[in-house]
């Protein structure tokens, strides 16, 4: 891969790690605000439980993209760790073939989370009265990401170290 | 055919039957009418009930418990029949929901959302507040923590005075317990199956809020039936939304005498009394519909359907 | 079973056996399902189900407790609470053996997370111990032992996953896991003092006069105020546990950058970022478990799962027997959160229609997946205990074996008094 490409990526990757990390700060904000409301004026603004809610999707969604690149996702290893001892190359092909049935399913994702998104656009929300495929809208983003990372590693063995 | 049905609660919920067991009857009379097959999937296990609607919505399952507040999510103006003391008695209510104003609803929700409605059922009666004291006119609602859900009850509670916490279902129990929050609305068949009694010492009969539900069907699913079947269908709802009215009545009696067994105080309202929560929550409700519905006209419509029907 | 039903789990199982992640495996295997079953207009819920499996408030506790364990090892203040648990453990025979297991005890309330119990103290004591002339494969044994009772001394991430996904109050379920927590420390901590006689391990030489007590506990007692407020807020009732999450993270903050300004604010990012990456980890199992639990539900599996138990008739102990198997076997080949997340409301439901209590059948379950990080062939404790001492897997089995069998017979009394675990919830009165 070219250098100019691997700079853009590598950026595309600092950018979502730090809109999950944004994320994760509003989310604890707005719950820390919440409790101070409940005792400073007895009420709380009905947008802000739903709002951390959104927070907390987003973060989720882009950090499970980010996850993609860095090899993070949570698995049992069991079989490829054997495998390596034995039979290295056999490991490299099911390491692609994983991949490449990661791919497929963010690939549906995005398709259907799209489909998701139209469906939820005549749904408005509780407390912001916001149409629902704002939030939604999350489904497909992330998975695109997600998509060309999984791409990455399939096409030039891009495994963050 | 299959018509597969989502239901909220495990099978044999006690104190539930007016849900359960309406979707029971309707799959006996199906079944027993004709070769069709109802599946009914108990205990959210196809996801919570804004979900399920919106599995009925794609024709993925045919029918759900889904009732008024997860409605309101995709067919906004049905919300105006939640608003505070629209109905005084919940025979009132049958008769706007089944005369020319609910037929009319109905059509209108089958045009913008794809669900047939088949009929209105009840969801438990009207709603009550409950705390740790007698609650016998607004002024005793000043400064409680009320834990309601949705602007629709936030506000008219607010305008009593009280403030509101939106708390999860799940943690509504251990909320009354330990105090996060003081007091709740719900029917009493919610109030008893999750044992409020225990954290509730005060339970008045406010009735400020009637709780419904649509018996809906996915209706590309329904059009494609031929005649008979759609008959079939037709009455076995009829006969659900019979039985769960006349369950509904009579379980909401038996968990009143409940909840008076398990010592909770049970204060019921005069007129006079209902009409001074109603002369503050009802305006505030109104106020807040008029721009959050998509058809304004239909609260007063609605109104006049109430007097019509009394 | 069905054929389309059989396929779904087939197929699940197959994935993640060959290494698939587990999120993807799940979606994956829900796809394979349609296919299968040609519901093609089955696939936008397929989709849907992962954005609202997510949404959820109590589910929010999840990143929110996760930032406050983070931000706690980010602070530096392991030191601190190794020296307390010196001052308060020490003396005994084996003294570090048992000040690794009582740092567990104190320290666990913090990250709640065993794997994190042993990347931040495993560092601390394996090394120590071999220095004191324990075999570097005890030393390991100890930690990764003794790193399973975080996640069952509040606050506890399992606990705040298994409360919001089987729909059981978590702080109750907190209240619950508390004493059995205890005992099994208190069995390790025995099992310590009789191979110390055995074996002769040495004591702890330091000052132990009450003056250096007081100055260990002074230091340690702000970090330790991040257990008690987040078990007083909730059992308190002036906050839900979501709200307890935050508020730990904001005053585990507060302490970091304020008294012991040990975190700078690009480290401060970098916490931020790391909690976010862990928890969206956690939480996509979540959603996509959410797709997966309703395929299951489209196959009608909880109703069959549920008749099938009462068919057995196998009364309380039989059914609590056989849970417990069930546990046992998933928790060696899966990790715990996953277990929960995917069988945890099944087993929950099925449990508390055998007349199980919702709230013992929780702890048990949780004390039990726990256990499965003890034993081949997953178990993560024991492997990230190896790479720290460096013993050799077989020399760790057979030094840990005998912690295990204290641990297993803690389980079988835990399981058969429910008493143990619902005594402290009724004292305080969930
Ligand atoms: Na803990
Ligand atoms: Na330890």
């Amino acid at each position: 891969m070219n250098s100019m490409a691997r700079i853009i990526i590598d950026l595309v990757d600092k950018g979502l790690r730090a809109i999950a990390a944004l994320c994760l700060v509003i989310l604890t904000v707005l719950v820390v605000f919440q409790v101070i409301s409940r005792y400073g004026w007895g009420s709380v603004p009905l947008m802000t439980e739903e709002t951390a809610r959104y927070a907390m999707i987003w973060m989720a969604l882009l950090a499970a993209a980010v996850g993609v690149r860095d090899a993070a996702h949570i698995r049992i290893d069991f079989v490829p760790t054997l495998l390596e001892a034995v039979a290295p190359k056999a490991r490299r092909i099911l390491e692609v073939l994983l991949d490449v049935i990661s791919l497929t399913v963010f690939l549906t994702l995005i398709w259907f989370g799209v489909d998701t998104m139209m469906f939820a656009a005549g749904q408005t929300s509780d407390g912001m009265q916001i149409p629902l495929s704002y939030p939604y809208s999350i489904l497909p983003i992330s998975f695109f990401f997600a998509s060309v990372f999984a791409l990455l590693r399939i096409v030039a063995g891009d495994v963050r170290p | 055919q299959e018509i597969k049905v989502g239901l909220s609660l495990p099978q044999n919920a006690t104190g539930f039957d007016f849900v359960n067991g309406m979707y029971e009857t309707f799959k006996s009379e199906v079944e027993a009418n004709s070769d069709m097959t109802v599946d009914l999937v108990y205990a959210g296990a196809l996801g919570a009930p804004n979900e399920r609607l919106n599995q009925m919505r794609r024709g993925v399952i045919q029918m759900s418990d889904a009732a008024d507040g997860n409605y309101a999510t995709i067919h906004r103006d049905i919300q105006i029949l939640n608003m505070p003391y629209l109905f005084p008695t919940e025979q009132t209510a049958w008769a706007v929901f089944d005369g020319p104003f609910g037929q009319a609803l109905a059509e209108d929700v089958r045009e913008k959302t794809g669900i047939r409605v088949l009929g209105w059922w009840e969801s438990g009666g009207f709603k009550h507040f409950s705390a740790n004291k007698a609650i016998g006119t607004p002024g005793d609602m000043a400064g409680l923590k009320m834990r309601v859900l949705g602007p629709l009850a936030t506000i008219p509670v607010e305008a009593l005075g009280a403030s509101a916490a939106p708390i999860a279902f799940g943690e509504l129990y251990t909320s009354l317990k330990t105090g996060v929050v003081d007091g709740q609305d719900n029917s009493v068949s919610v109030f008893n199956l999750v044992k409020l009694h225990e954290v509730q010492s005060n339970l008045t009969l406010t009735g400020h809020t009637y709780a419904f539900g649509p018996l809906g069907i996915n209706d590309r699913f329904f059009g494609g039936l031929d005649e008979a079947k759609q008959k079939v269908i037709m009455d076995a709802a009829d006969k659900a939304i019979a039985f769960n009215r006349a369950k509904s009545r009579e379980m909401e009696a038996g968990a009143i005498e409940l909840a008076k067994q398990n010592g909770v105080t049970i204060t019921e309202l005069d007129g006079d009394a209902k009409a001074a929560f109603r002369d503050i929550m009802q305006p505030a409700a109104i106020g807040w519909l008029k721009d959050n519905v998509d058809t304004p006209s239909l609260i007063d419509e609605a109104i006049a359907a109430a007097k019509a029907a009394e | 079973m069905t054929l389309s039903l059989s396929i779904l789990l087939i197929s699940f199982m197959g994935l993640i056996l060959a290494g698939l992640p587990i999120a993807w495996a799940m979606m994956a295997s829900v796809l394979i399902w349609i296919g299968v079953t040609g519901n093609w207009y089955f696939l936008p819920i397929a989709s849907e189900r992962v954005y609202q499996g997510m949404d959820s408030f109590v589910l929010m506790a999840v990143p929110l407790f996760i930032l406050a364990g983070e931000m706690v090892n980010a602070g530096k203040i392991t030191d601190r609470l190794v020296n307390f648990a010196n001052a308060i453990f020490g003396w005994m025979r084996g003294g570090l053996a048992q000040v690794n297991v009582g740092a567990s005890i104190l320290f666990s309330g913090i990250t709640g997370v065993a794997l994190g119990d042993i990347a931040s103290l495993g560092r601390v004591f394996i090394p120590a111990m071999i220095r004191q002339g324990y075999t570097p494969a005890y030393a390991a044994a100890v930690t990764a032992s003794s790193s399973i009772i975080g996640p069952m001394v509040p606050p506890s991430l399992i606990a705040v996953i298994y409360g919001s996904m089987a729909d059981v109050s978590i702080g109750a379920l907190m209240a619950a896991t508390l004493i059995p927590g205890l005992l099994i420390g208190v069995i390790q901590m025995g099992l310590i003092a009789v191979q110390a006689r055995y074996y002769n391990f040495p004591r702890v030489e330091m000052d132990r006069s009450p003056r250096a007590i007081g100055v260990a506990t002074g230091h340690a007692l702000v970090p330790l105020m991040i257990p008690v407020i987040i078990l007083t807020g909730m059992l308190g009732g002036i906050m839900t546990p979501t709200e307890a999450g935050g508020v730990a993270a904001a005053y585990a903050l507060v302490i970091s950058i304020v008294l012991y300004r040990s975190i700078r604010l690009s480290a401060l990012a970098d916490v931020f970022s790391r909690s976010a990456l862990f928890s969206g980890q956690l939480l996509i199992i979540v959603g996509c478990g959410a797709a997966f639990s309703w395929a299951m539900g489209m196959e009608n599996v909880p109703q069959l799962v549920g008749a099938t138990v009462e068919s057995w008739g196998l009364g309380y102990l039989g059914t609590m027997l056989v849970f417990n198997l069930i546990l046992l076997v998933l928790g060696m080949v899966i990790d715990p959160t996953t277990v929960i997340i995917l069988f945890g409301p099944l087993l929950s439901l099925a449990a508390t229609r055998a007349g199980i209590d919702p709230l013992h059948f929780g702890t048990v379950a949780i004390l039990n997946l726990n256990v499965g990080l003890l034993t081949p062939p997953l178990g993560v404790c024991l492997f990230a205990a190896e790479k720290i001492a460096g013993c050799g897997l077989w020399p760790l089995l057979r030094s840990t074996a005998p912690f295990l069998l204290v641990t297993l017979c803690m389980l079988v009394v835990v399981a058969a008094f429910p008493e143990i675990s619902l005594w402290l919830p009724g004292i305080l009165g969930f």
